[in-house]
This record gives C-alpha cells, structure tokens and sequence, in this order.
C-alpha cells in the first residue's frame, strides 16, 4: 500500500486459509523489534479438535487444525488505553496503539485487560511491551515485518475498511471474544474448520509457546 | 501450579488490599463507635477515637502504600499513576486512596482533641467514612473487568467490603484492648458485628464455590478463556472456611476467661491470626483464578 494513502485506522488481515503455521511472521516480528526470549508481539495459535468417530465397524480419526496469526489489533476502541493509569498507551491519528516506554510504570493492569493477550510484560526493563505496527518502518514507507515475511502471502495490512472492502471476512475466529468488546481492527477469513471449532472440542494446543 | 505461581507474584497486591481494607473496616467501627454509640451509652465518657487508635489506621495505610510499590515494575515512576484519573479505576483508586489518608490524618489531628466531637467533627467522621467506601468501590472496579468473568461479578466488591469489615475491627481490638473493656455494650456490638461478617463470608465462599462464573459449580462457562481455572483449585477454599470457623469459636471464646496453666489465652489476637489466614488465602484465590476471555 501507498505509503502516503490517508489512513484512518490501520489493521492487519489475516487468511487463515492459507497459513501453514511455520511462523515465519513471528520469527520476523522479533527479529524486526529485537524482542528479547518469551516476548511475542506475533503468536501463532495453534487450534486443534475432534475426535474419533464410528463409521460401521471402524473407528476413524475426525479431527481437525488450523492456526491464527495474532499480534495486537490495534482496536478501535483499545481496552488497554483506559485502564492505563498513565496515559502511557495511545492512539495515533492513524489508529496505531502505542505504548509510550516513559510514562509505563509497569503496574500490568492493560495486560489483564486486553482479550488478545497483546501486551507482554518485559522483565528486561520492567514495563510493557506489545505489537507497534513497525510504525518507523511503515512511516518510512515499508510494510510490517511480519507481512514481508509470510511465505504463504497469508498477512496483509491497510485501512481497516479498504481491507473488509477488499477481503470481507470477520474478526471474530476461535478462539477470538467477540469483536464487540474492543472492536479489533483486524480481518480474518477464517479456515473452513472454524465455525465447527466454535461448536466442537476446539482448543489451542501450543500455550506452551505462544 | 500455574495458577498459584501467578496468584503467588501479586503478593504485593495480596497485602496491599488486605491491608488497605482492613484500615477502611477500622476507621467504620471508629465512625460507628464515635457517632452512634458513643453518645449515647454509658460508656460516652470513654472513647473510642484516641490518636493511637487512628494512628493504628494511619499505619495500616501507609504499609498497604509501601507494599502497593513493589507491584510496580517502574515504582520510581508512580507519582505517574494520577495522570489518567477521568478514565482508569487504577488512577482513581489511588485518588481516593491517598483523600481517604488525608481524612485520617486531619480526623488524628482534630478528633481526639475535641470532647464531646462538636458537628464539625462528626461531619469529618462521617466524610471520612464514605471516602472508604469509594475507596473500597474503586480498588473493587479496577478488577471488574469485562473480559474477566470471575472478577467481573459482585462477588468482586462483596469480597472486599467483608474483608474490610471482619479485618478492621479485629485489629483495632487486638491493637487496643481497652476497646473491648470500655462497655458491655460495646463487646456485644463487636461480637455481634463480626460474627455476623465471618458469617457473611461464608455465605459469600460458598456463592463462589458455586455461581461465579468460569469458576464455580454451577457457573456459566465460557470455551474461550485462557488459563481455565481447574476444580483442583477448590479444596483451598475449605481451609479458608476451616480457618473462619476456627476464628468464630475463639470469638465465642473471647468473653470467657479459658486459660491453660498460667497463661490466658487471648482469643481476638487468635481469633485475627485466623481471619487473617483466612482472608490471604481467600484473596490468593481471587488472583489465582483470573482468566480471561480471550487469547
């Protein structure tokens, strides 16, 4: 995208038809922003169900997987900034969410109100941390790091309404809350397994990782 | 383990809350004492609201304000913390906090020192009390999140105001035992006070064990929470309960004269050892079991 297009609030769009898990983006993400080991800005979940089912005499595996590429949505209507009692976390004109690293007393509190576990806690010097957009790159013209590194062409960012206009889909994919809570502004085609996830024995089975 | 590993790193939060309840519940029975009761009933001549019985106050304050600071990651910033006080709960709890502080500190100067407590004093009182109760409110909102069904609910601020008033007055009667020798009048009030609290925690333990949502037996469940709070996280609330009964048996206790060998037992002071188990427990709990909805 033009670098100089107006934009009201960026977002990512995620097909997660296409991803393939191998977490490309992630690697990129801390490679880009030098995140020190535990600090994600971008998890790959990875969500599993089903079960065994019966089919005459046999028992047959029903079983299915997809993954979701998440970092910070950058919502429209951020949970994150009211709870900061600092006003460290803010909003840009274009809609990037970002933390000012001065004013963070490291207090944690946005990190237990964010439904998408995007603000990490950074040990390293004691104040939050989350997914900036790679907004130096994208004001010097360059794409998020995550999206130049997708193999699988799967990530993309833009205006939030260029990219529904675009792509369509939704924001709300297992095991995502529902969008009404912080209006992220991201869009997802989901995988063709994600509506029975909602109503299956779905979970996310790399917790240990992400 | 990793429930308990996480409620085990807001210990700070554990003690400041505890502690900051406590001295809210302290200063209602002061209130109490000075304004209902102490006019009226025989002992009017004694009271209860001394400098060292607001110091008492003052100090369990100020501990719970040095032990909020190493729950920060960056405490030399926290003067910081009142920028946002039109949008976050967390900067108008400490708002509130440190009115509430200043209201016991100009109660300790002023108070004591005006027998008879003129309406002015009694409108400081009474002023000072319903900052606690904001106080109490807001620490309660900072939790209420929407993505965190097990604190979102009432249990939330239920919890607190009980901690407030079964820890408050205890320590002021173990801290200060004259308070309990100023009048039958005002035992049977204590006794009767915070027996009907420890009751009321028990009632509210057992509405956890079942309704909270996410958490209890009978409580909604939500397939997109992270960090599913597990039943073999349940069995701690028993010792909790095991603990306050044990606290209500040593108040029972406490009229009578029991000793063992020469030495009296002091059943408040057992009785406040109980409670408090009781209440870090109970309050570990309430940080163990955060989970959200979501990722």
């Amino acid at each position: 995208m033009n670098a100089q297009t107006i934009v009201k609030q960026y977002a990512f769009y995620f097909d997660s038809s296409r991803c393939s898990g191998c977490k490309a983006c992630q690697g990129a993400c801390k490679d880009n922003n030098n995140l020190d080991v535990g600090l994600l800005w971008r998890r790959v979940y990875e969500v599993t169900g089903g079960r065994w089912k019966k089919s005459g005499n046999l028992w047959i595996p029903d079983v299915f997987s997809y993954y979701l590429s998440q970092a910070c949505h950058h919502c429209e209507n951020p949970i994150c900034m009211p709870t900061c009692p600092t006003k460290a976390i803010f909003k840009r004109l274009d809609g990037i969410v970002l933390i000012d690293t001065t004013a963070c007393i490291g207090c944690r509190y946005c990190e237990w109100a964010c439904p998408y576990g995007a603000i990490q806690f950074n040990p390293a010097n004691n104040i939050v941390t989350k997914c900036d957009f790679c907004a130096d790159d994208l004001d010097a013209g360059s794409p998020p790091a995550c999206v130049m590194a997708c193999p699988m062409r799967a990530l993309d960012f833009g205006d939030l309404e260029m990219l529904r206009k675009k792509y369509g889909g939704t924001s709300e994919v297992f095991p995502l809350p529902e969008a009404k809570v912080t209006q992220p502004a991201v869009v997802i085609t989901p995988h063709k397994d994600a509506a029975r996830a909602n109503k299956d024995t779905a979970e996310v089975a790399n917790w240990e990782e992400i | 383990m990793g429930m308990w590993r996480l409620a085990a790193r807001e210990w700070p939060l554990i003690g400041f809350t505890l502690l900051s309840q406590a001295a809210v519940g302290a200063f209602w029975m002061i209130a109490a004492g000075e304004l209902f009761i102490a006019r009226k009933s025989v002992w009017a001549a004694e009271r209860v609201a001394t400098v060292p019985v607001f110091l008492t106050v003052a100090g369990m304050l100020a501990g719970a304000a040095l032990l909020s600071f190493f729950h920060l990651g960056r405490p030399l910033r926290a003067p910081l913390v009142l920028n946002n006080v039109r949008r976050s709960w967390l900067s108008r709890e400490i708002l509130i906090e440190l009115v509430f502080g200043g209201l016991v500190v100009l109660n300790t100067l002023l108070v004591p020192h005006s027998p008879g407590s003129g309406t002015v004093q009694g409108a400081l009182i009474a002023l000072t009390a319903v900052a606690g109760v904001f106080f109490l409110f807001s620490m309660a909102k900072i939790y209420m999140l929407e993505i965190v069904p097990a604190w979102r609910g009432v249990y939330t601020p239920l919890s607190f105001f009980l901690s407030a008033v079964l820890l408050g007055p205890l320590t002021l009667v173990v801290a200060h035992r004259r308070l309990l020798d100023l009048g039958r009048s005002l035992e049977a009030f204590l006794n009767v006070a915070i027996i009907s609290a420890l009751a009321a925690v028990l009632l509210s333990v057992m509405t956890m064990l079942f309704f909270t949502p996410s958490v209890g037996f009978f409580g909604t469940r939500s397939h997109t929470l992270l960090a599913f709070p597990t039943r073999k996280t349940y069995p701690v609330l028993f010792v909790r309960m095991a603990f306050l009964a044990a606290a209500v048996v040593c108040l029972m206790l406490a009229g009578r004269d029991v000793s063992f060998g020469r030495e009296t037992v002091r059943w408040p002071a057992l009785a406040l050892v109980c409670v408090g188990a009781a209440e870090i427990i109970g309050r570990a709990f309430f940080y163990a079991i955060y989970s959200r909805i979501g990722v």
